[in-house]
């Protein structure tokens, strides 16, 4: 493809920004060619490094002015290919608009450029026993930005909500280059745009600075670990665990080949290996029921037949717990050269005869499937790991995994619960919507992106796309990145 | 509009099963002025030809579902027809594992709680008169009851919806599963657009297990100083509170209290409820904190929608949680007042109108915003009752334009007369 970056566009690039910020060799953009999903990769023309939402604006008024394709990108960790360009053009970078600008205790918000790291939002106010409430499991490097845009959630959104529940506000660089102020620190009238904005996974705008909202660190939290012999009765728990009103901060389930990778693995985190199942509960709050909570919990596990219940004692064995659940996906590099992450939602009462006909699947298809997934919001993870060379399983993974999403929605679910739909699941889209509703969604998109040069052919199904869904939207297996 | 029986009985015919009738005595007129007609279809088709036979003749169009909130918004630019969604009735599925329901858009709130409540769960929204407020009334003034933190608000229990747009065309969003990210959050465009953009005809909502035990704690101050420090206390517990209100003297009067009290609600295991109003009870001023009967919230849940006296204002102001005590101390005299600080809402009602524009002035000195809930339609004629123009107006009016190109959608009622 030609590249829509000429001459004279980069020369308007370097009055706009400094040479250090504006990346046009080869070499310096390869990275920009994939987020954490590597299977889609697709290089920009240009990458610029802005440090303020002047000249963002800047940089996007001149895109306008010369009809280059744009988008935003935080840390690229995404697994949808929302920040990976499908048609070259220009890659912002938002990653040095890094700074906390405000932090209002009174109010318990904060005001931060969206380049900001999650998990430094959470360090930075935690001596005033405060933190940031998303936690996806790349939180240590993704962005607030990343966030916004995909409505991240993460294993304690069952309890507190997802990135939506905690934005109150944004700036947002449009893409004719305006600059509008959404949302605020009250609430305001008119339309909730803040709310729209969240999740348009960087179609709509670019989100430069968010006022997010800050919650009280709980004062105890408790885990625990409760092996099952059969995943059926694992799953009756955790929807019995609900249905008698608590609230757990976490519902996380591991199946029987991710407990055996992770435990052969330098994260052990001592999943019993005998297990079919094992849950991972964790209560927050307030000290005081507490115990009340804990037995409730572990007499639900054992009478729907958990092998054990225990609760870590200290800090260390908890943070381990967490630790083999959150580098699951990172030890099964181990079971092959490729890895494939699916991400559906099923309602939670149908989880049992989800991962059933997931298993039925897999050995239509002579492929190997590992669980690991949000129980308590019924998200699921199947992982395939595939050998990427061979072309026929390659084939055969692919084949699955559109059955995987025909059955979630079959089961009244839907085709994403976290990782977005980005480039990845644009033609599934119309497993479960009209073309009505999908025009609809359009006419909504072109009210901020009329031109249709922000990030685009992501979301909504081209109508070109049957080749795409032939490319297989593999993810690789780093340790870093999130299921 | 001005329409004939006979003209009316021809657009029945138009209608097909859908049941068209002139206005009559039980429907409530907006500002003085009420429409030619009144559209009740008992289907989902039905209102989808309704409006698109409303859209190809261009009439105005506001959808109504029990009407106890008609008086919020500015008085509609034009008015033909009332659609009537009260025929829409009843719960489509309660999925009871799931602790969701999907439920047509002219159920009452209470209708559902009643059916909820047999398994235990119910749908923690509580707007004015619930016996009669439809699910779809609510979803389109998005305004929460007295539980106003995170995760019980309209827009974060609304998973997924279907309606009809201007042009009768059937849409849908969202789903039926806690956690979705596929598609654009139309659910939050929706919620609050106070019937401008569709009409809502089913929703799919979130719902919550019913607690162990509901306590209410009640602590008078003299000084409004004082209850403030006590909110900020009470906001640092370990287990913290529902819902939050403080009552001003006159308010407190009226339910049994004195001076300003403030209500703090505690829901959950016993434990916790124990936990958490021993830790209120330490926040109480020299006369000590004494249990309240939970019949209060009841109260306080109606206090929008109760009539004053034939001239009157009913503001809700909105300000940050740090100033809403300043807020409700310009604003205590002349009439009840409640304070909402988790959310920095205030409602007040006066019998004086000659006071708006006063309030209003000391509302933005703090910061804050007034929008007029009731008020004289002599006076909602000359203001934009939702007060500031709000930011990214541009992007809602483009909004408003382009998913209802002829305006027929509850034209001028909106936030800058959208």
């Amino acid at each position: 493809m030609p590249s829509l970056v000429d001459k004279p566009f980069r020369d308007e690039l370097l009055r706009l920004l400094d040479q250090s910020s504006c990346l046009f060799e080869p070499h310096q953009i390869l990275v920009y060619e994939c987020d954490g999903s590597t299977a889609f990769k697709s290089a920009p023309d240009a990458v610029v490094l802005p440090r303020s939402t002047e000249e963002v604006a800047a940089v996007v008024r001149l895109c306008d002015r010369a009809g280059v394709p744009f988008l935003a990108r935080g840390a690229g960790t995404g697994l949808s290919g929302g920040a990976t360009p499908r048609e070259g053009g220009l890659v912002i970078s938002l990653t040095r608009m890094n700074r906390l600008l405000d932090l209002d205790l009174e109010n318990r918000i904060a005001l931060c450029q969206t380049g900001l790291v999650n998990l430094e939002i959470s360090r930075t106010v935690a001596s005033h026993g405060l933190y940031f409430a998303p936690d996806p499991s790349s939180q240590s490097s993704c962005t607030l930005g990343g966030n916004v845009a995909e409505n991240s959630g993460g294993p304690h959104c069952f309890k507190y909500g997802a990135t939506t529940a905690h934005i109150l506000g944004l700036t947002v660089v449009l893409p004719s280059g305006e600059i509008v102020h959404i949302g605020g620190p009250r609430d305001g009238v008119g339309y909730d745009l803040v709310g729209l904005f969240v999740g348009s996974e960087g179609t709509f705008g670019i989100a430069t600075e968010a006022l997010i909202r800050l919650m009280p660190v709980p004062e105890t939290a408790k885990t625990l670990l409760a092996p099952f012999r059969n995943m059926v009765t694992a799953c009756e728990a955790v929807s019995q665990i609900v249905a008698s009103g608590i609230v757990p901060a976490a519902l996380e389930m591991l199946d029987r080949p991710t407990i055996e990778v992770v435990e052969a693995g330098v994260i052990a985190a001592g999943y019993p290996r005998d297990a079919e199942a094992v849950l991972l509960v964790e209560l927050d709050g307030a000290a005081c029921g507490m115990d009340r909570l804990l037995s409730e919990v572990r007499r639900i596990c054992l009478e729907r037949g958990a092998i054990s219940v225990s609760v870590a004692r200290d800090e260390a064995e908890r943070a381990r717990l967490w630790l083999g659940r959150k580098a699951a996906f990172g030890a099964m590099g181990r079971m092959s050269t490729d890895l494939y992450v699916q991400d559906g939602v099923v309602p939670r009462s149908r989880l049992p005869e989800t991962l059933e006909r997931v298993a039925a699947i897999a050995a239509k298809h002579r492929i190997r499937v590992a669980n690991v997934f949000h129980a308590g919001d019924g998200n699921i993870h199947p992982c395939i790991p595939y050998d990427g060379r061979d072309e026929d399983e390659k084939e055969r993974v692919l084949e699955a995994s559109r059955e995987i999403m025909e059955l979630c929605v079959a089961m009244g679910g839907s085709i994403s619960g976290e990782h977005g739909i980005g480039t990845e699941k644009s033609s599934y889209m119309s497993l479960l919507f009209s073309e009505d509703d999908l025009a609809w969604m359009l006419s909504v998109r072109e009210v901020w992106n009329p031109k249709g040069l922000l990030n685009p052919a992501k979301v909504l199904p081209t109508g070109s796309s049957c080749g795409e869904t032939r490319s297989l939207p593999s993810v690789a297996a780093s340790a870093g990145a999130w299921i | 509009m001005d329409l004939t029986i006979e003209e009316a009985s021809s657009l029945k015919r138009l209608l097909g099963e859908v049941e068209a009738r002139p206005p009559g005595p039980a429907d409530p007129a907006i500002d003085g002025l009420s429409p030619a007609l009144v559209l009740e279809p008992e289907t989902e088709e039905g209102c989808s030809r309704a409006l698109a036979l409303c859209q190809t003749e261009g009439m105005a169009v506001v959808p109504l579902g029990a009407g106890t909130r008609l008086e919020v918004g500015n008085p509609p630019s034009r008015l033909d027809v009332y659609l009537s969604t009260r025929a829409l009735e009843g719960i489509v599925e309660h999925a009871e594992g799931d602790l969701t329901v999907v439920v047509r858009a002219g159920t009452s709130l209470e209708a559902l709680n009643r059916e909820l409540s047999g398994a235990r769960q119910f749908l923690p929204l509580d707007p004015p008169l619930p016996g009669k407020a439809t699910i779809g009334g609510v979803l389109a003034l998005g305004e929460p009851g007295f539980r106003r933190r995170p995760g019980a608000r309209p827009r974060d229990l609304l998973l997924g919806f279907e309606a009809i747009l201007a042009d009768g065309t059937k849409v849908k969003a969202g789903g039926r599963v806690v956690k979705n990210v596929a598609g654009y959050e139309l659910s939050k465009l929706l919620v609050g657009s106070a019937g401008t953009l569709a009409v809502v005809t089913r929703a799919c909502l979130r719902l919550r297990a019913l607690p162990e035990e509901v306590v209410t704690l009640a602590l008078p101050f003299s000084r409004l100083s004082r209850a403030a420090q006590a909110v900020h206390a009470i906001a640092r517990q370990a287990v913290l509170p529902e819902a939050v209100a403080l009552l001003n003297p006159e308010l407190s009067k009226e339910n049994g209290f004195e001076d300003w009290t403030l209500l703090a609600r505690f829901e959950g295991f016993r434990e916790e409820t124990s936990e958490g109003t021993d830790a209120a009870r330490k926040q109480a001023g020299r006369r000590g904190a004494a249990a309240a009967s939970s019949d209060v919230w009841d109260r306080l849940r109606d206090f929008p929608a109760r009539p004053l006296g034939e001239v009157e204002l009913l503001l809700r102001g909105q300000a940050t949680p740090s100033r809403v005590f300043a807020l409700a101390e310009s604003w205590q005299d002349g009439g009840p007042l409640v304070a909402y600080p988790d959310s920095g809402i205030v409602y007040s009602q006066t019998r004086d109108p000659e006071a708006l524009a006063n309030r209003r002035e000391t509302a933005a000195l703090w910061g804050a915003n007034t929008v007029v809930e009731r008020a004289p339609s002599s006076i909602k004629n000359e203001i934009d009752v939702y007060g500031e123009a709000p930011g990214g107006f541009e992007i809602m009016k483009r909004i408003k334009e382009k998913l209802d190109p002829r305006g027929i959608l509850s034209p001028g009622r909106f936030a800058g007369r959208l």
